[in-house]
């Protein structure tokens, strides 16, 4: 594992034995990345603290159980990507829609005001657009950097489905800033299995 | 284009085939028009993403976020064992949000009002920045106060008058408000006729794009740079329809200091 994951193992221990300071310091080296992804996420920063905050109390109070099968960080992402999950779904957000079946093909002229407009519309509006499970595999691999494997660990499916979210997602986007004609999409989402 | 592999295609926008087969791919592609848009949009969704500014937790923030959890846990009554009861109080995070991004507005602004004596603490500059009035002419840009805090920036402040901050008179110098007014009669001008900012063709990298962003809340505001009266200045602007300003905001292109906005 990396020197971050063996620091957060060592840490944990540190924090079951009843260290404060572990706490403070598992805090403060994942609050900023599980933010950042909440607000990513919920595009409402009142909404990511909340998400934040709910993330690190569900961590903490399971993290007796919590293996070592994976970097603490995996699970944290992951925990805060359901916790994302949940209160979109709760506050009745667009965030979580269903996967569409395939892309339509938009309206030529719109299309073609689009394509002509100097400005392209803002980024989080047209992450918003995607549907949950494109975005949230867009946020953490591309946004974040973090690698497939990891997000694959961290959104619960195989490394092929993350592998294809991301690139549908990618195109998705481009298509909403403006950049891309629509087109049918021959590829199905789970296309790897 | 179905014989390109997407997973390959989304590889090489993101930079991690090896070059070889990288090039090989690229040369591919570039055969196929409906392949090589498909390269171009997922470079240009994924150079969008990683330009985005990355939300930032302010102090305040985080410190709250840390008492609560510990709260939550137990932590603040002395150590206990993660099998302790959990309660969670929920917080009021909306004053907390709307005062860290005045803060970030506050922080852009610090250095045309030499604010940074008010006080160190988060908490002192960010009343200032939620009670923070300009005084502006009548004939300049909109300076009438807005919801938000972001707008109460507006910057056209005439030569003698003195903006009040959070009851605290601060007083520009003379260097600065003249700057300021310069900086104003631009604007003016460029809301006026703005065709010099569309027109304005990129000779570098603008400065103050992360200033822009946080006062315009928008991750991908345009840019220009602007000649005034002794010197220039950059603008980052945002315009629905490629003709009209709909918000803009003006800097010092050395230091970044916040000139003006509008509205």
């Amino acid at each position: 594992m990396s020197t971050r994951a063996d620091a957060d193992a060592a840490l944990i221990e540190r924090y079951l034995r009843g260290d404060v300071d572990a706490f403070n310091e598992l805090m403060r080296a994942h609050e900023d990345r599980v933010f950042a992804i909440c607000l990513r996420m919920l595009r409402d920063r009142e909404a990511a603290l909340d998400a934040t905050q709910e993330t690190f109390i569900t961590v903490f109070r399971k993290v007796d159980r919590f293996a070592g099968h994976s970097a603490f960080s995996t699970w944290l992402y992951r925990v805060a990507v359901n916790t994302c999950y949940d209160q979109a779904r709760r506050r009745g957000r667009q965030a979580v829609e269903p996967l569409p079946e395939g892309i339509e093909r938009a309206d030529d002229h719109a299309l073609e005001a689009l394509e002509a407009a100097e400005l392209r519309p803002d980024l989080e509006a047209a992450l918003a657009r995607l549907p949950a499970e494109f975005r949230s595999a867009v946020i953490i691999c591309d946004a974040e950097g973090l690698p497939l494997q990891t997000a694959a660990e961290i959104l619960g499916v195989p490394v092929g489905t993350v592998k294809s979210r991301v690139f549908r997602g990618r195109r998705l986007l481009a298509e909403a800033l403006g950049n891309l004609r629509p087109v049918p999409d021959h590829l199905s989402d789970e296309h790897h299995g | 284009m179905a014989r390109y592999d997407p997973d390959r295609i989304a590889a090489l926008a993101a930079g991690s085939l090896d070059p070889a087969e990288a090039a090989s791919l690229e040369a591919q592609l570039a055969a196929d028009p409906r392949a090589a848009a498909e390269l171009a949009a997922q470079r240009r969704a994924l150079e969008a993403i990683r330009r985005a500014p990355a939300g930032l937790l302010s102090d305040a923030e985080r410190t709250e976020l840390r008492r609560a959890v510990a709260a939550a846990l137990h932590l603040d009554a002395g150590p206990v064992t993660a099998a302790a009861p959990v309660s969670r109080r929920r917080v009021p995070w909306r004053p907390l949000a709307v005062a860290a991004a005045a803060l970030a507005a506050l922080v852009a602004a610090v250095p045309l009002f030499g604010l940074l004596s008010v006080g160190d603490d988060d908490a002192a500059l960010t009343t200032v920045a939620l009670a923070a009035t300009t005084t502006a002419p009548a004939d300049a840009f909109n300076t009438a106060p807005a919801e938000g805090g972001l707008q109460e920036f507006t910057a056209a402040i005439p030569e003698g008058d003195a903006p009040t901050l959070g009851g605290t008179a601060v007083t520009a110098g003379s260097v600065e408000t003249r700057a300021l007014d310069d900086a104003a009669k631009a604007v003016a001008g460029l809301l006026a006729d703005p065709a010099a900012l569309f027109l304005w063709e990129a000779d570098g990298v603008l400065p103050c794009l992360e200033q822009a962003r946080i006062l315009l809340e928008s991750p991908d505001p345009v840019g220009a740079r602007i000649a005034r009266e002794g010197g220039e200045l950059v603008v980052w602007f945002l315009s629905a329809d490629g003709s009209t300003v709909q918000r803009l905001v003006a800097f010092e292109p050395a230091t970044c200091d916040f000139l003006a906005a509008y509205p």
